[in-house]
């Protein structure tokens, strides 16, 4: 008896098993190559559709790991340790360096020249901009820069009239205090920016510097003192949000962020998602470029930096073919150009540029409007200590010790400068 | 199968010592599952990271010995260690008795026989078990923001709120509640302990004309105490580890201002943020070394406060 019922189950057990694996026998006509991006709910949905596309079309299976923008990095260093980062990876400016410098990265140069990847239709400066020394080691998506994203709805209530890509600080801080006088109270004519790193680093190339080269902070106390000046003077002035308001605000999705529900007038933020706020909100938005800085012969100082999407491979790969194949397919076809819709900027094929911006809605016009005008002056980040990303949390964090009052700008200052001798020690 | 067993259980035992050896093995193979878990997955990074802590590794390439440069750094320069420690310890100490006596108190209430009592047992539990979670850290923000639940019911006795998770006075305070709030656990083994108080006690007690308090404080509290000191250890060592909600509440960052910068956080934040893993290493070492201070601290102040009845 025990011993039939014990036979009995065994055969069961076999046959589910059998089931089981006969859906991933079938499922193993190709490769399964794993696939690396960050982003939020409509990007996520957006590289579902086009990796089932791609699945159709070669027989490949795509192994999909996304996240948001900082776990991404997260698992990524994790990966690394391991070796065992995915066969494709997105990549950004900032940190092409360290990934590339440590041989994670495959060389993609040979492959471009021997025309198996085909760069043709890319401008020579967003095929640079995948370059770390003479090598490529990613393909650009998309290339956007930071802009200042503002409410036209409030701008026109309070008659101000400005011209979006040469307005310089001084006018901004002017255009703050005219929305003042019409924006109600537990609204402010603008976000506070000052812990922004975008802005900050535009506001610091303007005046010949940067917030980091590879050295380590390239600005001076006498830079910071003026900028943090600056937002602190509109703190006075009530133009921007007390602190306690500002971090509660942040990290919120798009649809609770102050732009789109009025509690801000004007924002720095990432270009490319300009669209995306615009889609939170029923307020119309406008572009327009960082404020600049005039020189002592009152010459517009741009620097503007270039951000934006990236594909690389990692260097121990099994799949190179594949991954190539994936990228000329990601980076040159019409069909995915168009479905991509310029998600991280105005895409590096400049054909295929031409090609989506022919039926662009207002929002992403705008967006591609302000991208072509900056282009002659945007450049890419400098590469950044090892210890960048800690010296910029400590820029951030003394930022708020002086406002939530725990320091003067002095102190603030001061204090920076230490831990930043500290952290590169 | 029968004849088999009978003949083993009849072969003449030929020395006691051989027997235990083979008693031993037999032991030692039915533990080797858990055992080759222990070796690989607890006690080899436990190592690795006692060596790890005295070298440079950023993940990426290989670790560099440094010596007690990470040890020196950390306990002499490092500013944020220092108020990490200090967020920590703030948060212990206030957290950890409170949610004691509530879960004490909420067990004496339900001790008293209230009908439906598994009900309002799962009921207080319930936030032990969500109070972890990513979810309820969500939550909390939602109750303790500007917009918040909180500053809406303050608004109805008309009182202006504020943000108390966006202002660094106020942050680390919304996460002790929610540490308290989370006193389920204790609860029901304060709720267990009370049920073994001899019931004999509190009769002769009545007969004596002691009233409630006096018998709370003379027959409850000290029979008591060995649960209490062992909800004490569990309940700190777990809040010294604290990391979820902070990481959550504040984006990981320990914002605003480093005012809700647990340690475990920062160890965090210096391990994959800034890639300093030795570094990081460094900091866990220091973190047990407190831990164990403090719980042999605990066991040795036992001594006079807890009572556990055999005695005398």
């Amino acid at each position: 008896m025990f011993k039939e019922l014990f036979g009995k189950r065994i055969v069961a057990l076999f046959v589910l098993l059998m089931m089981l694996s006969v859906p991933v026998i079938q499922a193993q006509d190709g490769p399964t190559i794993r696939l690396g991006w960050w982003g939020n709910e409509p990007r996520h949905e957006l590289y579902a559709e086009l990796s089932d596309m791609y699945e159709e079309l070669t027989g490949v299976t795509l192994e999909r790991e996304f996240n948001a923008w900082s776990p991404y990095w997260e698992l990524l260093s994790t990966q690394v340790a391991a070796g065992n980062l995915p066969d494709i990876l997105h990549m950004h400016p900032t940190f092409v360096n360290e990934y590339a410098g440590r041989g994670q990265l495959l060389d993609l140069t040979p492959y471009v020249e021997s025309g198996q990847l085909d760069l043709s239709s890319f401008p020579e400066g967003t095929l640079d901009s995948g370059k770390v020394g003479d090598q490529i080691f990613m393909v650009a998506l998309g290339t956007s820069s930071p802009g200042t994203h503002y409410n036209a709805q409030f701008m026109e209530e309070a008659g101000i009239e400005f011209d979006p890509f040469t307005w310089t600080w001084e006018d901004y801080v002017e255009i703050a205090s005219q929305l003042r006088e019409t924006m109600p109270e537990g609204t402010w004519p603008a976000a506070d920016d000052g812990s922004a790193d975008q802005a900050l680093e535009t506001f610091m190339r303007q005046q010949g510097k940067d917030f980091m080269d590879a050295d380590g902070i390239a600005f001076d106390r006498e830079d910071l003192l003026e900028y943090w000046g600056m937002w602190e003077d509109m703190r006075a002035n009530n133009l921007i949000p007390p602190p306690d308001i500002t971090q509660e605000y942040a990290n919120v999705g798009h649809a609770d962020s102050m732009l789109a529900n009025g509690v801000v007038a004007m924002d720095i933020l990432s270009g490319n998602q300009h669209k995306l706020f615009q889609a939170a909100t029923d307020y119309p938005l406008g572009l327009a470029v960082i404020p600049r800085t005039l020189n002592e012969d009152g010459e517009l100082q741009h620097g503007d930096v270039i951000g934006g999407a990236y594909l690389s491979c990692a260097a121990n790969t099994e799949y190179v073919d594949e991954c190539i194949d994936y990228i000329n397919w990601m980076v040159n076809d019409e069909e995915v150009a168009v479905i991509y819709n310029g998600e991280h900027g105005p895409p590096g094929n400049a054909e295929n540029a031409v090609l989506i911006a022919e039926n662009m809605d207002e929002a992403d016009q705008r967006m591609f409007a302000m991208q072509d005008y900056i282009a002659p002056y945007a450049s890419l980040r400098s590469q950044r200590p090892e210890w960048g990303t800690e010296a910029g949390d400590a820029y951030i964090r003394f930022y708020q010790e002086l406002t939530f009052g725990n320091m003067t700008l002095e102190e603030a200052v001061d204090a920076f400068f230490e831990e930043i001798d500290f952290i590169s020690s | 199968m029968q004849s088999t067993l009978t003949a083993r259980t009849d072969q003449p035992v030929k020395s006691g010592r051989k027997f235990t050896l083979r008693q031993d093995l037999t032991g030692y193979i039915f533990l080797l599952p858990w055992l080759i878990g222990f070796v690989v997955f607890t006690l080899g990074p436990i190592l690795a990271s006692l060596y790890l802590s005295f070298t440079n590794y950023d993940l990426m390439t290989m670790p560099e010995w440094v010596g007690i440069f990470n040890y020196n750094r950390l306990l002499t320069r490092d500013a944020r260690f220092a108020q990490s420690m200090s967020v920590t310890f703030t948060f212990v100490v206030t957290s950890v008795p409170l949610q004691l006596i509530v879960a004490l108190g909420i067990a004496l209430v339900l001790n008293r026989g209230i009908r439906g009592l598994p009900w309002y047992r799962a009921l207080f539990y319930l936030p032990s078990l969500l109070g972890g979670s990513v979810a309820i850290a969500i939550l909390w923000r939602q109750v303790f923001g500007n917009d918040g639940l909180l500053n809406q019911i303050l608004l109805i006795f008309g009182i202006e709120g504020q943000s108390w998770i966006g202002s660094p006075d106020t942050a680390l305070s919304t996460l002790i509640v929610l540490r308290v709030w989370q006193f389920g656990s204790p609860m029901v083994i304060f709720l267990a302990g009370l049920k073994q108080v001899p019931q004999s006690l509190y009769e002769a007690a009545n007969i004596d004309g002691a009233n409630s308090v006096q018998q709370f404080f003379k027959i409850t509290l000290p029979l008591i105490t060995p649960i209490f000191f062992f909800n004490l250890v569990l309940q700190m060592i777990s809040a010294f580890q604290a990391f979820t909600p902070a990481y959550i509440i504040s984006d990981g960052t320990g914002a605003p201002a480093d005012s809700t910068l647990f340690y475990s956080l920062y160890i965090y934040i210096q391990g994959f943020r800034y890639f300093r893993m030795g570094y990081a290493a460094a900091m866990a070492w220091i973190m047990l070394i407190v831990i164990v201070f403090f719980t042999i601290l605990n066991f040795g102040l036992s001594r006079f406060w807890v009572f556990y009845g055999d005695e005398d």
